[in-house]
């Protein structure tokens, strides 16, 4: 799509003599281009707004959070005692398979989405994202990627070949029915959105930042989301292919992972960690970058070691693909492979140490306000701290042989993904509310929220340390009584509770502060950086004026200088002070126009799954029909809605139309491009 | 199970200790924390002093004790690094606090001398525990000695064992593919090629056929060679060693050993790669006999398999044997007896049956084998076990009792 960018100065954008420009918004496209406007469904339906579409990212991940943690207590209420009968074996295998598909593809990297998109453009001062339309059409590859793995649940059960679906137990000859199929081809539309994503995200990175803010003036934030983008980009063709020759296998009868017929089932298992080792660091590097928001806000210091925090992140950016074979210890390749394998896991514990040891120095000689955000931090470090020592006892090949597929690695993954990246995300969620609701969550309820959470996460997942030591397998439907699991594992089921009550006052926090009149005050935390420099909520433009930027924590150093005797920090301006700038006419600045074409053609895509999974050829064509003709609708739909009269350049601000004008200009700070 | 779970957890959400938990000042939640710490610390060293029967830590023999000796010290190592890391955030929470809302503290941003130490030091103390580790990864991998070989397959959902026949010690297993005969009937109606799968072995020698307790000998070296016949499938034994996958295709490679103290000891194991629908039925025993006793039960398995004579059960069992030879059974279970020689068929789908009534356990390990349940097996397979291979009609009562006493004799 074409983008215009803006000139350096922080005028309103002009439109350019580009050819774009040009054409007048009826000569082209099969579609008009719907009118802007703030309210309504179709509104919502044809954003291409970052905030708005990270906002239907962090609600459609919260309620896949719900799906996915009643799947969760399913089975821990199945397994609180020996022998449970709560749940079959089949619908047991059912719920943990997609327990941890929902959790990983459906909770925690879209709700990361979710902050990537609404403060990745803040964060770096621009006004939108790289590509507006390419943003909608990844939203809505996940959400119907996510109702389209759900279907199964009515059109022959859900997926049951465990979230990492080890041929040969996939193929068809063991997994008959179409369970295995949904979760292949879902998994590939959400790959689609995912991929798109990632480019959009770096391109944003790269392209948009504003006028000064180097690569080493980045928010941390915005850096980790770079870092995980570059996952993301790389991991998720691995996967692709992957479920590719899964399908080719179940579908046309090839024989990728036959041992039959002399293929090799080890493959699918070097593919699918290649990709998922990459993907557990795209699970806890957004949260990485929030808490390592959260902690300078709260201790009113800079980041300890801010460029070291960076590389760190870097480096176990890179160092994540050498090790994805300490998923398969026990599969047998081969003494050398193994002990490169475990010495390179052991390493990649390095730059995660030098990370809590920053943010404890970050900590240290602060002066730490505990809010609940801060509390959910603090939390995350406490919390990763195991994870992250036991999973350097993974480490130890011949050690993993006895823990590996036991509920020590439950315990380790839960730690850290639990403990770890959600404890971060709800850190943000407590951190950034008044900037997307403009108003402040309330603070005792979230103290209880993190206690709960805090306590339920440790009763729940601190015991299965113990039970996998004693030889507790995972992915087992009931045990035996005399196997002495019997106390633990009812402890367990309790700790999940209290997980599930922690997010009922979650819920009720939310509700009661979206009921309360109260406005946030707009600089609440006394924030440190870019996107804490506009309005709570901001404009659909974001800035009126694109902030240029001096220093790494630009806000805080607009607000406090060094007083040049003490060398110590003393307040200037308020935040109000600040911000004072001269109001702009919103109609001079040209935001991206809503679109309908990301929706249909991310609604092709469920269309041709179904196609492919029955077998029903019309329709898969007809899918790829809806797919493909909504991208050339795409590339030729108009560059405004109808109404705009930004055809020529002038703007003499006739809009009678409740529209916000609109054109190409995908409202860009520059300066760093 | 739901109103069980339910009350408790609303009265624990209201318990005293919870609300104190939740209201308590700052600097005493630290407090809190420690206790919280320290008595799940107690719980979790409590833990390995235990004897449960799958207890990793409570190992029987040299190759499981060699893996404990590793991993002891580096959990200390954890521990202490845990520790540590604890205190310095605790100290940080407990000290400093911002005063009031003009408290501004010093900006630092950074100490390199700092940034070296906890790079460097961390790397340091992970290549002493990489020495250990790389090591013992090849002690564990080396060929032993001397060692009695033992095949192992691997079926959904049950392990089946082949011994050398007495006095041989090594098998020269060969995989060879063969078609899944549960697919050749599809694949027939789908006018399609039956999907093909490593399926046996064909063995150099004559061996010994049986399933879900492996036998081994006290204190000598065993290597296991594993094989799977259909899914992926993982062989384990806490107590004796780590854990190996059994892969179609694949021959993977085991040692384990007892201590020669432990004959006549039971441990346990289980699949633990899901493998399936049963997976969570996949387990075995492992029998750690006496040398003598060893080669006692490995001659009486190498023979027919010994028939009740004279006991007013005869007629009921000649009953029971009849309806086994006339029925379907043989396709997929092999019996070795004068009777089945003259079928001609060698069923190998289900478990070797010759000796079935020597076994404690079938069905994958997890039931006694006694009339009760045999008789609930026969009824129903699937419902004693959920997605069961074992196809079979369904029976009368009679014909259920006269081929439990027939499966029973079968010693």
């Amino acid at each position: 799509m074409a983008i215009v960018l803006e000139p350096p100065s922080s005028s309103p954008a002009l439109p350019t003599s580009s050819g774009v420009d040009r054409v007048k918004p009826a000569d082209a496209g099969a579609l008009r281009r719907p009118v802007e406007s703030e309210t309504g469904f179709l509104s919502w339906v044809t954003t291409v707004d970052h905030k708005r579409l990270g906002i239907l990212y962090g609600i459609a991940s919260l309620i896949f959070f719900v799906i996915g943690g009643v799947e969760a207590l399913l089975i821990r209420l199945q397994l609180a005692a020996p022998n449970g009968t709560v749940l079959t074996a089949d619908v047991y295998n059912q719920m943990f398979t997609m327990h941890g598909t929902t959790m990983v593809f459906l909770v925690v990297m879209p709700l990361s989405a979710a902050f990537f998109n609404y403060f990745l453009p803040l964060q770096l001062g621009a006004r939108d994202v790289a590509f507006p339309r390419m943003n909608a059409f990844s939203w809505w590859c996940y959400f119907f990627g996510g109702i389209f793995i759900y279907s199964s649940m009515f059109l022959g059960g859900m997926p049951n070949g465990g979230w990492f679906g080890y041929a040969p137990n996939t193929s068809i000859t063991f997994s008959p029915g179409h369970n295995i199929d949904f979760w292949i081809v879902g998994l590939q539309i959400l790959g689609i959105g995912s991929t798109v994503s990632a480019v959009n995200f770096i391109v944003t990175i790269i392209n948009m930042r504003a006028p000064g803010m180097t690569f080493f003036r980045m928010p941390i934030f915005t850096w980790m989301t770079f870092v995980s983008s570059f996952l993301m980009l790389f991991a998720m063709p691995i996967i692709t292919v992957a479920l590719f020759l899964l399908m080719f296998d179940r579908t046309f009868g090839a024989n990728f992972f036959n041992a039959g017929a002399g293929g090799d089932p080890v493959l699918w298992q070097h593919l699918f960690w290649l990709f998922g080792h990459p993907e557990v660091y795209i699970l806890i590097l957004p949260a990485m970058g929030i808490v390592s928001e959260v902690l300078p806000t709260f201790s009113r210091k800079p980041l300890f070691g801010y460029p070291v925090v960076v590389f760190s992140g870097i480096a176990i950016g890179f160092m994540g693909w050498g090790v994805w074979a300490h998923h398969m210890f026990a599969v047998g390749l081969g003494p050398v492979a193994v002990a490169a394998f475990g010495v390179s896991t052991m390493f990649i514990a390095v730059p995660t140490g030098v990370k809590i040891f920053n943010w404890t120095a970050t900590l240290w000689g602060g002066a730490i306000k505990f809010t609940t955000a801060m509390c959910f931090s603090v939390g995350f470090i406490t919390t990763f701290v195991v994870g992250g020592l036991s999973g350097v006892t993974h480490s130890l090949v011949a050690s993993d042989t006895q823990q590996t597929d036991t509920y020590y690695i439950v315990a380790h993954f839960h730690y850290v993904l639990f403990g770890g990246a959600l404890m971060g995300l709800f850190s943000g969620f407590y951190y950034w509310w008044p900037k997307i609701f403009g108003k402040l969550l309330n603070e005792k309820l979230g103290k209880v929220h993190f206690w709960l959470m805090f306590i339920g996460m440790h009763m729940t997942f601190g015991p299965m340390h113990i039970v996998g030591l004693r030889g507790q397998p995972r992915r087992m439907y009931r045990y035996d009584e005399g196997m002495n699991f019997d106390f633990w594992n009812m402890f367990e089921t309790v700790g999940s509770f209290v997980i599930a009550v922690s997010l009922l006052v979650f819920f009720v926090n939310i509700v009661k502060t979206t009921r309360n009149p109260e406005k946030s005050p707009r600089d609440p935390w006394d924030a440190r950086t870019v996107e804490w420099m506009t309005e709570n909520p901001p404009k659909p433009h974001n800035f009126d004026h694109i902030p240029v930027i001096h220093e790494l924590d630009e806000f805080w150093h607009r607000k406090y200088e060094e007083d040049p005797e003490t060398h110590l920090m003393r307040r200037v301006a308020t935040a109000e002070q600040v911000l004072a700038a001269d109001p702009v006419d919103p109609k001079t600045i040209h935001m991206p126009s809503p679109s309908y074409w990301p929706l249909l053609a991310g609604f092709g895509l469920p269309i041709s799954g179904y196609g492919l999974i029955f077998q029903a050829w019309p329709l898969l064509g007809i899918g790829l029909i809806v797919v493909f003709g909504s991208l050339i609708g795409w590339a030729i739909e108009p560059s405004a809605a109808p109404h705009d009269d930004h055809g020529d350049d002038h703007h003499d601000g006739h809009g009678i139309s409740p529209a916000a004008p609109s054109a190409v200009v995908a409202a860009i700070g520059t300066g760093a491009h | 199970m739901l109103p069980d779970v339910i009350p408790s957890l609303s009265n624990f959400a209201h318990q005293p200790v919870m609300r104190k938990a939740l209201s308590v000042a700052p600097h005493r939640r630290s407090r809190v924390l420690s206790a919280f710490l320290f008595t799940s610390l107690v719980a979790f060293l409590s833990s390995c002093a235990s004897k449960d029967p799958q207890d990793s830590f409570a190992p029987e023999g040299p190759y499981a004790r060699d893996i404990k000796k590793l991993a002891i010290p580096v959990f200390i190592i954890a521990l202490i690094i845990g520790v540590f890391v604890y205190l310095l955030i605790g100290y940080c929470i407990a000290k400093f606090r911002r005063i009031d809302d003009d408290h501004v503290p010093k900006q630092v941003h950074g100490n390199a001398a700092a940034e070296l130490t906890w790079t460097i030091l961390p790397a340091m103390i992970l290549v002493a525990v990489g020495v250990f580790s790389v090591g013992a990864v090849f002690a564990q991998a080396k060929e032993p000695d001397n060692a009695y070989n033992i095949t192992v397959i691997g079926h959904q959902w049950w392990w089946e064992y082949q011994y050398p026949q007495v006095g041989e010690s090594t098998l020269t297993p060969r995989l060879v593919t063969k078609a899944d005969p549960r697919d050749i009937e599809a694949a027939e109606e789908e006018n399609r090629e039956p999907r093909m799968l490593a399926k046996q072995l064909e063995q150099a020698g004559p061996v010994i056929v049986t399933a879900n307790e492996l036998h081994i000998p006290a204190g000598r070296n065993i290597r296991l060679q594993i094989l799977s016949h259909d899914v992926m499938h993982n062989y384990w034994v806490p107590r004796l060693a780590g854990k190996i996958y059994a892969i179609p295709g694949k021959i993977n490679k085991l040692t384990m050993n007892s201590d020669p103290e432990d004959a006549g000891k039971t441990v346990y194991g289980q699949c633990a790669e899901f493998c399936g629908t049963s997976h969570a039925n996949m387990r075995f025993k492992v029998v750690i006999d006496s040398p003598e006793d060893f080669n006692r039960w490995l001659a009486k398995q190498a023979g027919p398999a010994l028939k009740a004579t004279g006991t007013p059960e005869t007629s009921l069992i000649a009953k029971g044997e009849q309806q086994f030879v006339n029925s379907s059974c043989m396709t997929c279970h092999y019996l070795e007896s004068d009777k089945m020689n003259d079928q001609g068929i060698v069923g190998k789908i289900g478990p070797n049956l010759t000796h079935v009534g020597s076994r404690g356990t079938f069905a994958g390990g997890i039931a006694e084998l006694n009339e009760k349940n045999l008789s609930a097996w026969l009824r129903n397979p699937q419902k004693f076990k959920p997605g069961s291979r074992m196809v079979i009609g369904k029976l009368s009562p009679e014909e259920i009792e006269s081929l439990v006493a027939y499966i029973q004799s079968l010693k």
